[in-house]
């Protein structure tokens, strides 16, 4: 049964909503949190923002073993978002040996998984294509 | 009253289609090729894309979207909605009217029609249209060299538009060529010769006509011409009974680069044309499907040069793209898949 847990973070993995501390502009995701862990303030408001469309690479590893719905080897990325937060994503369109930490990408709908034939999409991240960017 | 934006995604990938040819030894070499879907891509991740793209294109605020109306004919689902998370998705706002047309590669334009009458009768102000198909042919099928996939959608206003919407017109028999039963999960045709004079062709041409008739217009009268983008034949046996040149045609023709991209192809043509289009100039759109087919007609006006550098082009999607071989594609499609 997909629900419960689908809905409970629903708006974090459908529309990557964050949270941005009102005290000191710490960025929490995907945990919406009383305390800042940044500024410590307790309790501290917190202001819901979406993340993206943008980020840059942090670090990156590249997974080959995984199960049987994946298609390895994909690239894991942490990225560090332009407007604030950090996700931990798996990186489309692009081939391992693509990838470089610094890298500019971008946020990607993309299918995650399957259960029970329900599809369930969440978002990805992919490299920046220079060119195809509005001037 | 019209079109006020629009965008278009294609996935990466491309299979040629002498590949498909070869896989099965068949002695002809057909030219083009056609884009398929990535593991991770479905409809749904198709149309966000696009969505996106459309929203840039027409400098809009998600929040000022009213409704979001979905065609495709190759939805994983008898009963779930795909608009609903795509409105949730893109960030528009809960309020949102969300709705989903399909059962025919007509869907797109039935939304079309439909969102341009709420426009026009001024219960909604902007809504965000959307085509998005994944097709998939079953191996060995003539339908296996075209089934291809992509999504275009438009933003209707009253406010800011680029292309003016002028007319319509349907034409309807509910002519059986083309079914897709839940069990087989393929696209079934009838008797091909029949149904390729008697289905598209005679509906395509009756539509278009109609529309010429009602609009005191003659096939000169207008700079572009998008037909349903479903076989390279039918859409020249149409465009010539009609008496549309290749100039007419040219800049509106996908087929070759992405194949039969279903509910999408007409949105995703009558982007093409007006990613060049320039004020003045006059698009007719055909669509087809399932035995009815429908006619509408735009004019292009001095704003699409303020928006176009905010575009994403049907070009940009030609050019950027990565060969699979056959059995890729298969693969990425399901069509065949591990065991476990």
């Amino acid at each position: 049964m997909i629900t419960p847990p689908l809905w409970r973070d629903y708006r974090q993995n459908n529309r990557m909503e964050a949270y941005k501390c009102k005290n000191c502009g710490f960025v929490s995701y995907p945990e919406k949190r009383r305390v800042c862990p940044q500024c410590k303030k307790a309790p501290s408001e917190f202001e819901t923002i979406t993340l993206g469309p943008k980020g840059r690479v942090l670090t990156y590893t590249v997974a080959h073993a995984l199960p049987a719905e994946f298609e390895p080897p994909i690239p894991l990325a942490i990225v560090e978002m332009d407007g604030g937060g950090r996700i931990y994503a798996m990186v489309s369109d692009c081939k391992p040996d693509q990838m470089k930490v610094g890298m500019e990408v971008e946020l990607d709908y993309r299918e995650i998984f399957q259960e029970d034939g329900y599809r369930v999409q969440s978002f990805k991240v992919k490299p920046v294509k220079k060119g195809e960017e509005p001037k | 009253m019209g079109i006020s934006g629009y965008g278009v995604y294609i996935p990466l990938y491309r299979v040629k289609l002498k590949e498909i040819a070869t896989a099965w030894k068949e002695d002809a070499q057909p030219s083009g090729e056609k884009s398929v879907a990535y593991f991770d891509e479905n409809v749904l991740t198709l149309a966000y894309n696009a969505c996106i793209n459309a929203i840039k294109h027409a400098d809009i605020k998600p929040s000022d979207i009213n409704a979001l109306y979905l065609g495709t004919v190759s939805s994983p689902y008898t009963e779930a909605s795909l608009a609903a998370p795509l409105v949730n998705a893109l960030g528009l706002p809960e309020n949102v009217e969300a709705v989903d047309f399909g059962a025919s590669t007509r869907a797109s334009t039935a939304a079309l029609q439909a969102g341009l009458d709420a426009v026009k009768s001024e219960r909604l102000e902007n809504i965000l249209i959307v085509g998005s198909d994944v097709l998939v042919g079953a191996p060995g099928t003539s339908f296996e060299y075209t089934a291809g996939s992509g999504a275009a959608a438009c933003i209707l206003s009253g406010n800011g538009v680029i292309a003016e919407y002028e007319d319509s017109f349907f034409y309807t028999t509910g002519f059986a060529d083309k079914w897709k039963n839940v069990e087989s999960g393929y696209p079934l045709y009838g008797d091909t010769g029949f149904v390729r004079r008697y289905g598209y062709v005679e509906h395509v041409v009756k539509a278009a006509k109609g529309l010429l008739e009602k609009l005191g217009d003659s096939a000169q009268s207008f700079n572009h011409v998008v037909l349903q983008q479903q076989e390279s034949r039918l859409i020249s046996e149409a465009s010539k009974s009609l008496g549309f040149t290749p100039e007419q045609l040219k800049a509106g023709m996908t087929l070759e680069n992405f194949g039969d991209t279903g509910s999408a192809s007409i949105l995703i043509g009558l982007s093409a044309i007006l990613d060049q289009a320039e004020p003045g100039q006059r698009i007719l759109a055909v669509s087809y499907g399932s035995g009815s087919s429908a006619a509408l007609s735009f004019k292009v006006n001095e704003k699409i040069y303020d928006k176009r550098e905010n575009s994403t082009p049907v070009k940009s999607f030609k050019e950027n793209k990565e060969y699979i071989d056959y059995f890729t594609h298969l693969r990425q499609n399901r069509i065949i898949s591990r065991t476990e």
